[in-house]
């Protein structure tokens, strides 16, 4: 039994080690490499925002509430502190980006601005109620100009996601806007309506009351050439496909709804036809679990739940799978002394950019669709050749290697 | 999509191992009610100590690898799952077999 054991985990240990040893080397490679080389190698030209002189002074954020609409009145937020609100609600928030004599947003060039956004109190926010926020962006070819006057710049995409570092007490979400301008644009301005956040008190349709927001920070990335077309023009497509898909969930939950109140409906008739039907002297009657095999069947024993075990952990991993990352800690105690080891949620992407998180996804992706093509012709050869080798690898009975050594001690040549 | 495929994959293959392993299990319980109590209590801290680390662990991957990996696990777990319990069904099959009270 303890071989088959240490079978079972060698074996494991053998496929998470090459795992983490293809982790690790990536992550080597990641921070080894000069970022910027990669990109020239793979034919990204990256200029960064510092590069090309931008300054906090040319970025600026207004904060507007439903009494004043038109944000002409408000003063801009000063870029990386809390601003508090007068209002439980947040409504309209204006990111601004001017250009001045030195800075064009040139035309055939793709922008990127990434805001970081903190969002306080910390709410279980779903991030669907981002995703239908109304955006707009509008570009004006003249410096300073009101944003009214602006025109609407129709190729530009965002993506909405949170991010669990850096300040927990708060939510941040991160905006992550790129277009690429048709003519020459020295003034980019980026509304956020939250149609979520518009009321006095919070309630069902409306959850959050905010108290302050705060730009934690805004990064501006120029990409040139055809590399960069190609990948604002993906962002868009698959900005519209998330939207179709969040649709289509929104959807199928309203649908979801619908039935469970119908169920329960049901259930409340059964109830009522189980009520008329029970006499309380035969409640206690065990005839009936008798026949209740329902219960049998649905009902986990000490062997299944030892042989199931693994399935039932990989099964609320699938529920876990693509949800918000959480801090992990792990408490044990040592000669006495309870230790406790805190796992913090890093985020890559936001350390290594995103480009080069999607090639390390690229691949691993790549790794992993080896190893279930080779899973796949394991299984295969087993079921056809009715050998069990996956079995036959992980576990070896003691009579099985008794009687191996025995004919090895039989042998001549020993 | 793949999340509700996988949840249905693995209800039946836990419910086919269940509806198999009924009389085994009702056999152990009734024999070995201590061990019963002594697996279950095994089984609960391994789910609780595990399954919030694998998740950790699984949150800081790229999305895409997130989903391959689960795919590789899935089918390497249910393969396992499904070889062992094979296996263990025919052992106690034999070993029931060849008692005397028979």
């Amino acid at each position: 039994m303890i071989k088959f054991i240490e079978k079972i985990f060698s074996g494991l240990a053998f496929q998470i080690g090459k795992f983490l040893f293809f982790v690790l080397l990536a992550i080597a490679i990641c921070f080894l490499v000069d970022k910027d080389k990669l990109f020239d190698i793979i034919g990204l030209h990256i200029v960064n925002a510092a590069e090309i002189s931008y300054s906090s002074a040319d970025y600026q954020v207004k904060k507007c509430s439903v009494l004043d609409n038109s944000c002409t009145k408000t003063s801009p937020i000063n870029f990386g502190t809390s601003e508090s609100f007068s209002y439980q609600y947040l409504d309209v928030l204006y990111f601004n980006t001017y250009g001045n004599n030195n800075i064009i947003f040139k035309e055939g060039n793709t922008y990127t601005f990434t805001y970081i956004v903190a969002f306080n109190p910390k709410y279980d926010f779903d991030l669907y109620d981002f995703n239908k926020s109304i955006v707009y962006w509008y570009g004006n070819t003249s410096a300073n100009n009101s944003p009214l006057n602006s025109t609407y710049i129709s190729n530009g995409s965002l993506k909405v996601d949170n991010i669990t570092t850096g300040d927990f007490s708060n939510y941040q979400v991160r905006f992550t806007f790129s277009f690429a301008p048709t003519t020459d644009i020295k003034y980019v301005h980026f509304i956020v309506d939250f149609p979520n956040f518009q009321c006095g008190v919070p309630d069902g349709n409306c959850p959050y009351a905010m108290n302050s927001v705060r730009v934690v920070s805004l990064n501006i990335l120029e990409e040139t050439g055809t590399a960069a077309a190609i990948q604002n023009q993906t962002n868009i497509l698959i900005n519209n496909q998330n939207q179709n898909t969040s649709d289509i969930i929104n959807n199928q939950n309203e649908n979801t709804d619908k039935i469970v109140s119908e169920q329960e409906k049901t259930n409340e008739k059964l109830d009522q036809i189980n009520g008329t039907l029970t006499d309380s002297d035969t409640s206690q009657n065990t005839a009936n679990d008798f026949f209740d095999t329902s219960s049998i069947l649905t009902r986990e024993g000490v062997v299944s739940a030892l042989l199931t075990l693994p399935i039932q952990m990989a099964s609320k991993l699938v529920d876990n799978l693509g949800g918000t990352c959480s801090p992990y800690q792990m408490n044990f105690g040592m000669l006495g002394i309870d230790y406790t080891l805190n796992f913090p949620c890093i985020d890559f992407e936001d350390y290594l950019g995103s480009n080069l998180w999607h090639i390390i996804d690229l691949l691993f992706c790549g790794f992993m669709a080896y190893n279930i093509a080779m899973l796949f012709v394991s299984i295969y050869d087993s079921i056809t050749s009715l050998q069990d080798y996956y079995y036959s690898y992980i576990y070896q009975s003691s009579h099985e290697e008794h009687t191996r050594e025995n004919r090895r001690s039989r042998t001549p040549s020993e | 999509m793949a999340k509700a495929i996988f949840k249905v994959f693995f209800n039946i293959i836990i419910m086919l191992v269940n509806i198999v392993l009924t009389p085994i299990n009702a056999l152990v319980e009734g024999l070995f009610p201590n061990f019963s109590n002594l697996v279950s209590s095994f089984t609960e801290f391994l789910n609780q100590f595990f399954t919030p680390a694998l998740n950790w662990f699984f949150s800081i991957l790229p999305p895409n690898c997130q989903t391959l990996i689960m795919l590789w696990l899935i089918f390497l777990v249910s393969f396992i799952t499904v070889t062992i319990s094979v296996h263990t069904i025919m052992k106690v099959y034999t070993i029931i077999k060849n008692m005397k009270i028979w």
